[in-house]
């Protein structure tokens, strides 16, 4: 049809004029909606936005009047963007790569130079404008707003569906869930494989199916992945199967780890942009010239290859680079399974499972997933591995981190009679047993020598308090992911009578040696006579010697000592634990249009959500993949930054009162507007960014444009104000 | 866990560590033992892990407590094992009754024991899963061989065999029992009174992080 010239001669048209009006959306042809062509009880492609475009006054909705219905019907509604310079989907709409690159390199050029900045007026003009769009042309839109929880997953196309499956737990049951039988038909309707082995072409570690049925496989990918490398010399990265299947590779060698994915949120490609990474301004423009076909298909298999690097950083967590080279070393076909445990085959069972749709991994799916921690990781994992914080007071965080920082300061006068033993020390710790002691000491000598990191988490769901750190040395958040994970799993049975000491390698820190890490939970709970339940904690401290246990314990014990001595601070914090437990969108900051946000702050690379139970009032498998696919869209659809800034065009616009804002924080202010549309339903999705924060929200079509802007910009602004209560930052230093 | 005094009961604290093959029921047995729980779903454990659980002798008016270490059975925690034995008064080399290699392995344990653990040291052989005779590849005719075996070597190590099921709870708590009675109680009471402090005396101001090690400390000089 005729929407590719239409595009393309409204895009290189000058903008000039278009700059001196409210922006204004040129749709091409206006006639050509979506919905016209399809279905109708199929959800909408959705019009995504990004300020670039938007800046200029030019927002253009692509449509799939080229494409077939069932094209669009086999992966599911298709967000597409106009900007997708990386996008999957915008290479196959009507604007070519060539063209494309024209449009952004003309925009840019035009306006780098130009000092604009954006405020909330001009984002609600922007979105307005979007939603009246949206509202003249779309048919179903504000008629009846179900309630949310009556829409299925499977009616957002986020999945494969051939035989129309309409049952939620009959579709988890054929299709997602973990089967590890010898059924090759079972085994083929699986939407996501991983597959771990090593480079002669033993299986280690398969997601589904049973042994003999994987062993194939894995000779013929093997066969191809070193095809590739001794013919070619090249290392396979990823093989697209049609639109729908994507195989990706990584050579770990000796070990090789492969994703087969047939998720429409996974096929997806994302810019190196979007995920945080700061590019300056000039070299991102000669990336796009010089290296822009080469990135582009790196990034089209990141979130892939993503998952298969957490893959391999779990078996180097427990067993390290050296280890794991050896044993090859001896024998190119030795069977790594022999040093794996039946818990570690649960935890990357787990971990695929997490990754793939942020799900738990359980016999029965519950309707009501009391444990969100699965959903918790992916988002973390979406968000370039974010970590997720508790709000609480920066009082209480601020005494945590000094208790922290006190216990690695403590001395211990070694008596005499020690000196004859290795490896424990037998003395006391003088600053709170000042009177012990007596006449035989001989030297002074720090407790926490050995100590190198210490970390308050939440029990339930490892969501860190208090975090203490050396000057020159830091956890990576891939590592402090990994370790969480790892302490999570050891310690299913909640139990407060063991303390565990676990040797683990954390791979950014150190791939080649391990660390040892003390783990504690302390039942707050068992220090009030009053009964109150308080979520229990976690105290975690990370050696560097692997004999220095009782050091660790002692460590532990005044920890804990210090935070139950007084009752006054043990009452705030158990108080603080159990109001912050699950951050409530309604309660904490009275926003009840807005029904699931996410923000993350870029500077400490941490974020925090309300709790899922407010997008579809449960916790269900049905409300988390919904979530899932959601936020997987908003993250990964392209925006690209926008370079020019709208001060002075918009006159308007300095009527607001965000004018005083620091114009740099402002400089890469980039949206992404999300509309997902069934018959009788339908879900907006919002993102906004800058050099701060990545703000991400869900809420019902109902809202209105002012809305959803200003009550963005309420929970932006609340994030802000709260930064000290939600993020534990740095941690504190020694 | 009341504080007391030397004369009306004695206390004694001792280290136990145990070791044995990958998923013999180690940890079963300590849940068993300390909290008197069982999951039949038990994950393995990471590396190691460290209770504490005490038991009254009543004969000889003695508390004693155990300072446990839960030991993984994985090869590939092995070279960690050195410290958590090289203190340790007595160690618990577990087997699966069930399971021939895990009792050769059990074997093995020992003999690294009596080579590298402290002199004295209290060894159990200890047969788990007493709950699935019908499959029973180790007989205890054969065990009692092997300790015959053993002990013609004298080399003043005891070894202490039973057989338990952590899963019903029979035979768990003897163990602890018969090794309890095996310790060298008195040596270590009356070392820690020679120092002029009661062994089973508590420091003012509420923890007393000291006193394992002190009490360690002593049991190793005791027998050197």
């Amino acid at each position: 049809m005729s929407s590719q010239g239409n595009d393309t001669s409204s895009a290189n048209a000058p903008p000039h004029d278009d700059r001196e009006s409210i922006p204004r959306l040129l749709i091409t042809p206006p006639s050509l909606t979506p919905t016209s062509i399809l279905p109708p009880s199929i959800s909408q492609p959705t019009l995504a936005v990004n300020l670039e475009n938007v800046s200029n006054g030019i927002i253009k909705a692509i449509d799939y009047s080229n494409s077939t219905p069932d094209q669009l019907l086999s992966s599911g509604p298709k967000l597409s963007v106009v900007s997708s310079e990386s996008s999957e989907y915008g290479v196959r709409s009507p604007i070519s790569q060539e063209e494309y690159e024209n449009l952004t390199d003309h925009f840019t050029d035009e306006y780098d130079d130009n000092d604009n900045t954006e405020d909330n007026e001009e984002l609600q003009n922007l979105i307005s404008d979007i939603i009246r769009y949206e509202h003249s042309h779309s048919i179903n839109l504000d008629h009846n707003n179900k309630l949310m929880s009556e829409s299925s997953y499977l009616d957002f196309n986020i999945f494969p569906n051939h035989d129309s499956i309409t049952d939620e737990l009959e579709y988890y049951n054929k299709y997602i869930k973990l089967s590890k039988t010898n059924n090759e038909e079972e085994f083929h309707d699986k939407l996501k494989h991983f597959f771990i082995f090593s480079m002669a072409g033993k299986p280690i570690y398969s997601f589904n199916g049973a042994d003999e049925l994987v062993m194939g496989y894995a000779g013929i990918l093997t066969t191809i992945i070193s095809t590739f490398e001794e013919n070619i010399n090249e290392e396979i990265k990823s093989i697209t199967v049609g639109d729908n299947l994507k195989i990706v590779a990584i050579n770990r060698n000796p070990l090789v780890l492969v994703s087969i994915s047939s998720i429409s949120y996974e096929l997806m490609s994302f810019s190196k942009n979007d995920v945080g990474l700061e590019i300056p301004d000039d070299t991102e423009q000669e990336i796009k010239d010089t290296d822009n076909d080469h990135t582009l298909r790196n990034n089209q298999d990141l979130i892939l290859i993503n998952q298969l690097n957490t893959l391999y950083n779990y078996l180097l967590s427990i067993l390290s680079k050296p280890v794991i080279e050896k044993n090859f070393m001896n024998r190119m076909n030795y069977d790594l399974r022999r040093i794996l445990t039946s818990l570690d085959f649960d935890n990357i069972d787990a971990l695929c499972m997490r990754l793939s749709y942020g799900l738990p991994i359980t016999e029965e799916i519950e309707n009501n997933l009391l444990d969100t921690s699965s959903f918790d990781f992916f988002i973390s994992e979406l968000l370039d591995s974010s970590i997720q914080s508790i709000k609480i007071t920066n009082t209480t965080r601020t005494r945590l981190n000094k208790i922290l920082l006190a216990s690695k300061k403590l001395k211990v006068k070694q008596q005499q009679i020690s000196s004859t033993e290795t490896g424990s020390t037998a003395g006391t710790i003088s600053s709170y047993f000042p009177s012990v002691g007596g006449s035989t000491l001989v030297e002074e000598k720090f407790l926490g020598d050995d100590l190198l990191f210490s970390l308050l988490a939440t029990s339930h769901n490892n969501k860190i308090l208090s975090y203490m750190k050396p000057k020159n040395h830091s956890l990576s958040n891939d590592d402090l992911k990994l370790l969480l994970n790892v302490i999570h799993s050891s310690q299913n049975s909640l139990d407060y009578t063991e303390d565990l000491w676990i040797p683990l390698c954390l791979p950014n820190f150190n791939p080649n040696g391990f660390l040892y890490v003390f783990v504690k939970q302390i039942n707050l709970s068992d220090y009030f006579k009053s009964g109150i339940v308080v979520q229990p904690l976690t105290i975690i401290l990370i050696s560097s010697n692997k004999n220095s246990f009782y050091q660790m314990q002692e460590i532990s014990n005044y920890i804990i000592y210090m935070i139950i001595k007084d009752e006054a601070v043990l009452n705030t914090l158990a108080q603080e634990l159990i109001n912050s437990s699950r951050l409530s969108i309604i309660k904490d900051i009275n926003v009840p249009s807005i029904k699931h946000f996410i923000y993350k702050s870029k500077k400490c690379n941490q974020f925090i959500m309300n709790d899922l139970i407010h997008f579809n009032n449960d916790r269900s498998m049905n409300s988390l993949l919904q979530l899932v696919y959601f936020y997987s869209v908003l993250h990964n659809t392209k925006a690209v930054k926008i370079k020019s800034r709208l001060k002075s065009t918009y006159n308007q616009s300095t009527s607001s009162n965000n004018q005083t804002s620091s114009s740099s924080s402002f400089q890469n202010k980039k949206l992404t507007y999300a509309k997902w549309t069934l018959q009788d339903n339908s879900v907006t999705g919002f993102m906004l960014a800058d050099n701060e924060y990545e703000f991400y929200c869900l809420s019902n079509s109902s809202i209105k444009s002012n809305d959803l802007i200003n009550h963005s910009l309420k929970i932006i602004k609340w994030c802000e104000k709260n930064q000290k209560r939600l993020f534990f930052g740095s941690g504190v230093v020694f | 866990m009341s504080d007391a005094t030397p004369n009306t009961n004695r206390f004694a604290q001792f280290k136990l560590v145990l070791l044995g093959e990958s998923a013999v029921g180690k940890s079963s047995i300590v849940h068993r033992f300390v909290k008197n729980t069982f999951d039949d779903m038990r994950e393995s454990t990471i590396g190691a892990a460290f209770l504490t659980q005490s038991i009254n002798l009543p004969e000889s008016n003695t508390t004693i407590k155990f300072e446990i270490w839960d030991t993984a059975g994985q090869e590939r925690y092995k070279s960690l094992a050195p410290m958590y034995y090289r203190n340790a008064n007595a160690a618990l080399c577990v087997y699966d009754i069930t399971s021939r290699s895990s009792f050769n392995k059990a074997q093995e344990w020992i003999k690294e024991l009596k080579r590298q653990a402290t002199e004295g040291i209290v060894i159990a052989l200890v047969g788990n899963k007493l709950d699935l005779e019908e499959n029973r590849e180790v007989d205890q005719q054969e065990v009692e061989e092997y300790i015959v075996q053993q002990s013609a070597e004298d080399d003043g190590n005891q070894i202490i065999t039973s057989e338990c099921s952590a899963k019903n709870g029979d035979g768990v708590l003897d163990i602890f029992n018969s090794i309890g009675r095996a310790l060298p109680v008195d040596e270590v009471i009356n070392a820690a009174a020679n120092r002029g402090r009661p062994a089973g005396s508590r420091q003012q101001g509420g923890i007393d992080l000291a006193r394992a090690r002190r009490q360690q400390a002593a049991a190793a000089n005791s027998c050197c």
